[in-house]
């Protein structure tokens, strides 16, 4: 295979392969499983990755993820149901009234509690780490124009909320590399006031510079109001079918994952219904607002091969758990009683190695600046 | 020595096996367990101070299996029921083991703390029942009258222990009465019983079924582990995953300094 052509992948792809972990990751608690599939987003993440401020972030969703696991631990200690045999934390218990009961505050710390604890924290930090994976790997400007039309005023809200914070910190540092330059060296407290106002209007130069290059290709942009009131009616509708749409999922849903629905079987069909509809009517509205928005693309990103696979071995990931889980359950959680040295589960491993391929099959990430 | 190890697994098979099919406690010194199974009803008696709800049923002679993942720490089956959880997660709602405490010959009232941390007092009375969260439909068994058979004191009092081991020679009351002293000892410490033991022949049958009960309490743990340990088997042993682990974690590095020189 001839060395590819750097280029980037389409932000779906990258999307569709962190989803695809995450989805493994929620359903284990075995430290192996945890640690490969965190082993291979670093692996992907390290290989792909370009020199954009969003690619730089990816450190602070590691970071979000050990602070995550640190208050699932701490807040163990605290507040948390304190079990199992192994004592590793002899803390004396304070006594809460009647009221309050089952709240142990301190108390004594045990082996299995403990470990249970930092499993599941474990879990919630690599669902966290897959999705800062997939932030730092695709481009969120260019995962905007692969929304529907009718999403294009959200979409643009999300795409200018997620590069501000690491747009943010760049300007910081280079407004702080520029007063070095000029031989200002003055730090802390006192030199707030000198670096917020160059960083500031940085910040909003950049933003009135992407708002204006969406502009031009016809994003935030209305037609003009008809003499009939059409235009007004449409976006009327369009509101209403995916406001209610996205209300009747969202009930439907809730009946669908009620446990209790069992319960009363001759009536199981309702939530199901509900749910077809409202996405009927979602979809519905998404259609009616997408004919009135034109946007124009610039350089669209390609889906070809690469990308496919990609988003396959995502989904490899999530089968071999779920493969895993009908087959040897008792091997996707960590034992805890007894403790016991976790099992490494054939197809859920083979499934998550098989998501690391994404870091010898794309094509590099192009050089070079990315704003 | 197997011999006698192989007789000290048959005598913690009897011990395990007697209680089980016994009613409430006899006296106000045990625990008893009134477990309510989706088409019966069993009661048993946990000897001596049980240290946990947990521990108060599996001396009963219940069989525990816990819930893993999210609802480790939390009680699955009792006795393999409900069999057809996988006990991957915390129970729902509405098909968990409501556990309960009452008063002999008194009312039930919901537990308000886990059965794991809570500690039952002598002579009380733990319910477990299968459902929703409904009490158990028997109500708390009194203490039965103590029947003429000489029970023995729980607590290791040395003045109290002849009394109590003589008639264990006896064949008949033989085997019930040390079961009850036995997994008492084993939440006390087994020198309690041991040093007096030293004194007389007619202790020493007693403190023989002791070390025998010390097995029985480990004989539970014992049955659960291989019914993991078979559902576990077709994985790769943990030695594989970490070095898969490292494997990646080695590929991950060499990127970064090789992105970095380049």
């Amino acid at each position: 295979m001839a060395a590819p052509i750097p280029r980037a992948l389409h932000p779906l792809a990258w999307w569709g392969w962190a989803v695809g972990l995450a989805v493994a990751a929620s359903m284990t608690t075995n430290p192996l499983l945890l640690g490969l599939i965190l082993g291979v987003i670093w692996f992907v993440v390290v290989a792909r990755r370009t020199d954009a401020p969003w690619a730089r972030a990816f450190r602070l969703y590691v970071i979000l993820g050990l602070v995550v696991i640190g208050f699932r631990v701490l807040w163990h200690v605290l507040v948390g149901f304190k079990w199992g045999t192994i004592v590793i934390l002899p803390l004396p218990e304070i006594a809460l009234p009647e009221w309050a009961a089952g709240i142990n505050l301190l108390g004594t710390v045990y082996l299995e509690g403990w470990l249970a604890a930092l499993l599941l924290g474990l879990q919630l930090a690599t669902l966290i780490i897959a999705i800062g994976g997939a932030n730092a790997l695709a481009n969120p400007k260019r995962l905007l124009r692969s929304l529907p039309n009718a999403l294009n005023e959200v979409g643009t809200a999300v795409v200018v909320a997620v590069s501000v914070a690491p747009q943010l910190a760049e300007s910081v540092q280079r407004v702080l590399r520029a007063r070095l330059l000029r031989g200002d060296a003055e730090r802390g407290l006192r030199a707030v006031p000198r670096v917020a106002l160059p960083v500031l209007q940085d910040t909003l130069d950049r933003s009135l510079l992407l708002a204006a290059a969406m502009e031009s290709r016809g994003y935030g942009h209305r037609p003009p109001a008809e003499p009939g009131g059409r235009a007004r009616r449409t976006s009327w509708l369009t509101g209403f079918l995916t406001l209610s749409g996205l209300l009747a999922v969202a009930f439907g849903m809730y009946g669908v994952l009620d446990p209790t629905r069992s319960r009363t079987p001759d009536k199981a069909w309702l939530p199901i219904l509900t749910v077809v509809v409202g996405l009927a009517a979602a979809f519905a509205g998404m259609a009616i607002g997408g004919r009135q928005v034109r946007v124009t693309t610039y350089r669209p990103d390609p889906w070809r091969l690469p990308e496919t696979v990609t988003v396959l071995t995502g989904v490899a990931a999530a089968a071999g758990m779920m493969i895993s889980r009908a087959d040897t359950p008792l091997l996707l959680v960590m034992p805890l009683q007894p403790i016991a040295a976790p099992g490494l589960p054939v197809a859920a491993t083979l499934g998550i190695l098989l998501a690391a391929l994404p870091a010898f099959v794309t094509p590099p990430p192009p050089t070079g600046r990315i704003r | 020595m197997r011999i006698v190890l192989a007789g000290l697994l048959a005598a913690a098979a009897l011990v395990v096996a007697a209680p089980a099919g016994a009613a409430a406690c006899t006296t106000t010194s045990g625990v008893t367990v009134v477990v309510q199974f989706p088409d019966h009803t069993e009661t048993g008696c946990a000897a001596g101070n049980p240290s946990s709800g947990f521990a108060a049923l599996e001396a009963a002679g219940f069989e525990l299996t816990y819930a893993q993942g999210n609802g480790a720490g939390a009680l699955c089956r009792i006795d393999g029921v409900p069999a057809s959880s996988a006990c991957m997660s915390m129970p729902p709602a509405n098909a968990y083991w409501a556990y309960f405490q009452g008063r002999p010959g008194g009312s039930w009232t919901y537990a308000t703390q886990g059965a794991g941390s809570y500690d039952p007092a002598p002579g009380s009375v733990e319910g477990w029942r299968f459902g929703g969260g409904a009490a158990p439909d028997m109500r708390p068994p009194a203490v039965n009258t103590p029947t003429p058979k000489p029970t023995p004191k729980t607590t290791p009092k040395p003045t109290a222990r002849p009394t109590a081991a003589a008639p264990d020679v006896s064949a008949a009351s033989g085997a019930s009465t040390p079961s009850a002293a036995a997994s008492e000892t084993a939440t006390a410490t087994a020198s309690d019983v041991a040093s007096p033991a030293a004194g007389s022949i007619a202790t020493t049958g007693a403190s023989a079924s002791a070390t025998g009960s010390a097995d029985a309490m480990a004989e539970p743990s014992d049955d659960i582990t291989p019914t993991s340990d078979s559902s576990s088997s077709g994985g790769l042993p943990w030695g594989w995953g970490v070095a898969l682990l490292l494997a990646v974690g080695a590929a991950a590095g060499v990127t970064v300094l090789r992105r970095r020189q380049g």
